[in-house]
């Protein structure tokens, strides 16, 4: 019995003894242990996910600049999925031992620029694999934005905005040196980026800017950058109202159309004569040209018309064509579209979306049917127009119903008819709201009885659509000249029709012209001014439902007087012939009995056009005093605005 | 009795042990199981610091000492006082056979130890990447000089609508931002100038673009007027081509026939080019030929003729087209070629058409860029000629040099050099092994 006692005591002590071995034991393998390798798994995956959000951003940036050259979304949209793939590239040479791999599924990038609320916003799905940590599989999506949205403007500023990035959030952080205003340098016909002055920022992400000097309150373009590159072109506008006052006389001839062009100074031109406007002309913005629409309040309800946009050289001189739809609006672009007293107002408006599409009514032919073999021959679908340049007759035809005027250019002391050396170029045929052909004229063995040497010439003629007549810009380039030059007749156009009844402007009396009838030599006899022969005509009769003429606008008619001062006295003139057959009228800024000598460079322009009439409007109707004159003696006034 | 003492003995051992084992049976406090997660920690620390793009800039900034030493002082902040840091940035090249480049790095321990970690982090500067500003033509291969021929006495030809001057204003407006330096040549003695190898303001003369805006014409020296009369000045043209050989230049003929005539008001003021325009002289067709021999480096000038061809409406190539989209130039994509160079030319003058600017057209070329293959297979000299009927539309011109060089707008890859970096900053533990 005394033996068990022991052995319970050997028992507890053996148990005490196992007991304490194994918690020590245990406890030191917790406390004193080293710790296993952290998982990398986590850690890895954010890593990749923030690099391709980082790269989303950057990619975002990168089409924002492309669509600063070019409006061609499909192309910029290729050139950022490069881009994409190559910053994929780059994240699997950060981390090689990764093994990543990456799929993009989904890349959506877009911008809506130019507006008062404006964005650019990218996405991106991307499955990847991390062969190196043994992880398949993941897909990851994120999304990169930056919106500008523009406070209602008025026309001393200052600039009030807010700025938005991923998710709504404000944008606080921003400085001056992420803000440029778009200001137009009128010198050069080129956007200037500015930076402002100094910025106020708030909490909720809006920013007040005091407006860079040159820069308008109520139309400005900012454009706004942060710093992961992502570009967004806001504007407190987004379309230009032209209100257009007609003269009373206007209700004669309510159908009869003028050709307006809006250039990117915002000046607007009819017949080589800038449009009289009550406000300063706006600038049209670097905008895609495919975003381009222009409306018109015709008799009270706004639609859609048709229009071209038009690219040209050297200031305005040179057309070139039509402008491509995906190239941006510059100082080599033009807008060109019809008005007539129907019209109020018109507006040039733009769709900020990169995805837009260019209206069909920019494009679409629907007046003309021109024929550019053989002699050439335009049509608008009133009036046909042949050209043979570069054959044997030289004259232009001017077809309207049954009645054909001819007109000849550039006739040049005893030279007749120039010669032309290359057919002549077809700028725009059947175009949407007018043809243009270019061409020049050149004299071989240079300009005789007597000589005028060192002379170039330039002839651009515009077929309008609906119209009855045709526009010329005759131009002349004297360089400077060591041989002297003699101008004893000076003819840039002549018109002529079989019909007898020739008709003049010979002044004004009132609001009317005083109309001479028959031939005559029509001289500036105003000292000091300049007289107004704005158009002659010759019609069947003075019922005046057949015939053809020519006019010009004031700035044109003061060009027929511009060599006057040269020859010393008057010389230039309109000048009328019934007393020979076809009779004639002769746009003569140098008549023969006169002559300008000189040798200093010159280079002159004139712009008119020449109206072909059957029962049609004619340029001037006796019987109530009506007709085309209008158009010319008293071009619409235009106010223009911009608005959101 | 016995049996009771026992039993006592027996709790006071288990009891002993019970609390011999509590004190070791005491949890260790947090700190002591879960350590610092490096990564995670340099993840995190990576990201704050560039949550105002700080991070990023003094990336592309190394030598912005303000800006690192206030990165190094955020970083020592962020960081818990036993952490051990470097923060390197670098440069991923991927072109070479050294992957990363150090940019730029800093540290507040010499070594970190065995049980340190990092994180990686990709900044980019905008100010890099996606600013629209044109790369310069040539100035890597020695070059990056526009000469724009804007002769005063040198009256053009074929040129409607236009004088030598306006064409140079319209060039220099689009082509000056992808050169270095543009050099508008005022008149026939500038013009000689830079034939006989003398820069005219310090200009890189060698590898020029030269761009002759007279047309047909070409502006031709007084004293080479005079030394060259003979054979109709053909002669002028075979050394206008050994110049443009010697120098490297890219002679770009806007439109028409090119050489047709020489040009200068002085030396031909009561000879016209028979229309009415002094200060010209034709050459005709022996101009062109004459050009290329000298460009193909003949040992002497032998008198003959060129050829051109009618192939008339002719399309842009699609690596114009290309461009048109790359530079924002939209030239209408058909045009009309009256003057095309005969493809045999090629082979003849040794020249390798390196832009197509229109598509070929049977054995004629439109428009395209000849370089002269020289003896030891490089280039020497070119040649940019424009066959189509005038009016000329410089945009064309234009937008071929540009093809052919290339001049970056803004960066292709997010890989090429300058646009990304990539920060890593490695954390190690003070005393940590």
């Amino acid at each position: 019995m005394n033996k068990r006692g022991q052995f319970s005591i050997i028992a507890a002590l053996l148990v005490a003894v196992v007991l304490v071995a194994a918690v020590m034991t245990t406890y030191s393998a917790i406390r004193y242990s080293t710790l296993q390798e952290q998982p990398q798994v986590l850690s890895a995956v954010d890593e990749i996910n923030l690099a391709l959000k980082q790269i989303l951003g950057f990619t975002v940036g990168y089409y924002g600049s492309i669509l600063k050259v070019t409006g061609n979304t499909t192309y910029a949209r290729e050139l950022s999925a490069n881009y994409l793939s190559s910053g994929l590239n780059n994240i699997a040479d950060m981390r090689p031992e990764w093994g990543p791999s990456f799929n993009v599924t989904s890349l959506i990038l877009k911008t809506n620029w130019y507006t008062e609320s404006s964005y650019s916003i990218g996405s991106v799905t991307v499955e990847y694999d991390l062969s190196g940590l043994g992880l398949y599989g993941m897909t990851y999506s994120a999304a990169s934005q930056l919106d500008v949205i523009i406070s209602k403007s008025n026309s001393i500023g200052p600039a009030v905005f807010t700025v938005f990035k991923d998710e709504g959030e404000p944008l606080v952080n921003l400085d001056r040196s992420n803000f440029k205003f778009y200001r137009y340098d009128y010198e050069s016909s080129n956007w200037d980026l500015v930076n402002p002055i100094d910025v106020s920022s708030y909490s909720d992400g809006s920013y007040s800017i005091e407006l860079p000097s040159g820069v308008l309150g109520d139309s400005y373009v900012l454009q706004v950058e942060d710093s992961r590159g992502i570009i967004v072109t806001a504007s407190s506008f987004s379309r230009y109202t032209a209100t257009l006052g007609w003269n009373a006389l206007y209700s004669t001839i309510p159908d009869e159309n003028i050709v307006v062009e809006f250039l990117q100074n915002g000046t607007m031109r009819w017949l080589g004569q800038n449009l009289v406007s009550t406000e300063l002309a706006k600038p049209i913005p670097p905008l895609p040209v495919k975003s381009i629409h222009v409306i018109q309040t015709i008799d009270g309800v706004d639609q859609e018309v048709p229009f071209q946009i038009e690219d040209w050289a050297s200031n305005y001189r040179n057309p070139l064509g039509m402008a491509n739809n995906a190239s941006l609006f510059s100082s080599r672009n033009m807008i060109v579209f019809l008005v007539n007293s129907h019209v109020s107002k018109f507006t040039i408006w733009w769709n900020g979306s990169d995805d837009a599409v260019q209206p069909s009514l920019a494009y679409e032919n629907i007046y003309f049917d021109d024929d550019t073999t053989g002699a050439g021959k335009l049509d608008n679908g009133i009036l046909q127009l042949t050209l043979p340049f570069g054959n044997s007759n030289y004259d232009i035809l001017s077809t309207v119903g049954g009645v054909t005027s001819r007109t000849k250019l550039m006739r040049f002391n005893t030279d007749e008819y120039p010669t032309y050396g290359s057919n002549l170029a077809y700028i725009i045929y059947n175009g949407v709201v007018r043809d243009i052909i270019h061409q020049e004229a050149e004299w071989g063995g240079g300009i005789t009885g007597p000589d005028c040497p060192n002379v170039y010439s330039q002839i651009v003629i515009t077929l309008p659509a609906k119209v009855t007549y045709y526009t010329y810009q005759l131009r002349l380039m004297f360089i400077n000249s060591e041989q002297q030059r003699t101008i004893t007749d000076l003819c840039p156009i002549r018109v002529s029709t079989s019909y007898s009844t020739i008709q003049t402007e010979d002044g004004m009396s009132g609001d009317y012209p005083n109309v001479v009838t028959g031939s005559g030599t029509f001289y500036n006899n105003t000292a000091g001014g300049w007289t107004p022969h704005h158009w002659s005509q010759i019609s069947y009769d003075t019922s005046n439902t057949r015939g053809a003429g020519i006019m010009f606008t004031d700035s044109a008619n003061r060009q027929l007087y511009r060599f006057d001062s040269i020859s010393g006295g008057a010389s230039g003139a309109l000048k009328t012939n019934t007393n020979v057959n076809p009779r004639t009228i002769e746009l003569l800024p140098v008549t023969s009995g006169h002559q300008a000598q000189f040798t200093y460079p010159l280079d002159v322009t004139w712009h008119g056009a020449v109206i072909t009439f059957d029962n049609l409007t004619p340029i001037y109707k006796t019987s109530n005093e009506s007709g085309l004159w209008i158009l010319v003696e008293y071009p619409p006034i235009v106010t223009v605005t911009a608005e959101s | 009795m016995m049996r009771t003492i026992e039993v006592l003995l027996v709790v006071i051992i288990l009891t002993g042990a019970f609390i011999t084992v509590s004190f070791f049976v005491v949890l260790p406090g947090a700190r002591e199981i879960s350590p610092i997660n490096l990564r995670r920690l340099s993840f995190t620390t990576l990201l704050m610091l560039d949550s105002n793009h700080d991070l990023s800039r003094a990336a592309f900034e190394p030598n912005n000492y303000t800006l690192w030493s206030g990165l190094q002082t955020a970083l020592s902040a962020s960081l818990p006082a036993n952490v051990l840091y470097n923060l390197t940035v670098y440069e991923v090249t991927g072109e070479t056979s050294q992957l990363y480049t150090i940019i730029n790095s800093m540290s507040n321990a010499e070594n970190l130890g065995a049980s340190s970690d990092a994180s990686t982090y990709v900044v980019a500067s905008s100010n890099v990447t996606f600013n629209v500003v044109p790369e310069k033509i040539g100035l890597e291969e020695g070059g990056g000089t526009l000469y724009i021929l804007s002769c005063s006495d040198a009256p053009g030809w074929w040129v409607t609508g236009y004088t030598s001057q306006s064409l140079a204003k319209d060039l220099y407006d689009l082509l000056s931002p992808y050169f270095y330096e543009t050099v508008m040549v005022q008149d026939t003695a500038e013009f000689e100038q830079i034939l006989n190898g003398n820069a005219l303001h310090g200009e890189t003369l060698q590898n020029a673009v030269v761009i002759n805006t007279c047309g047909e014409a070409v502006p031709i020296p007084s004293s080479y007027a005079d030394a060259y009369d003979g054979n109709s000045y053909g002669e002028y043209f075979y050394e206008l081509g050994k110049r443009v050989n010697q120098y490297n230049w890219t002679w770009t003929s806007i439109v028409g026939w090119p050489f047709y005539y020489v040009s200068n008001t002085a030396k031909f003021a009561n000879r016209d080019n028979g229309w009415g325009i002094y200060g010209m002289s034709q050459v005709g067709s022996a101009g062109l030929n004459a050009f290329l021999q000298g460009l193909d480096e003949r040992s002497s000038y032998i008198p003959g003729s060129s050829s051109t061809s009618s192939p008339g409406v002719v399309h842009l190539s699609s690596e114009v087209i290309d461009s048109s989209n790359y530079y924002g130039i939209y030239p209408s994509p058909y045009q009309t070629s009256t003057r095309a160079l005969p493809t045999a030319y090629t082979k003849e003058y040794h020249l390798d058409v390196t832009t197509y600017v229109f598509n070929p057209v049977g054995g004629s070329i439109p428009a395209a860029i000849y370089r002269h293959n020289g003896t030891d297979n490089s280039y020497e000299g070119a040649f940019y000629a424009i066959g189509l009927t005038r009016t000329p539309d410089i945009r064309l011109t234009a937008l071929g040099l540009l093809t052919d060089y290339h001049p970056r707008l803004y960066r292709s890859e997010y890989t090429t050099n300058g646009t990304s970096r990539i920060v890593v900053l490695q954390l190690g533990l003070m005393g940590g092994m």
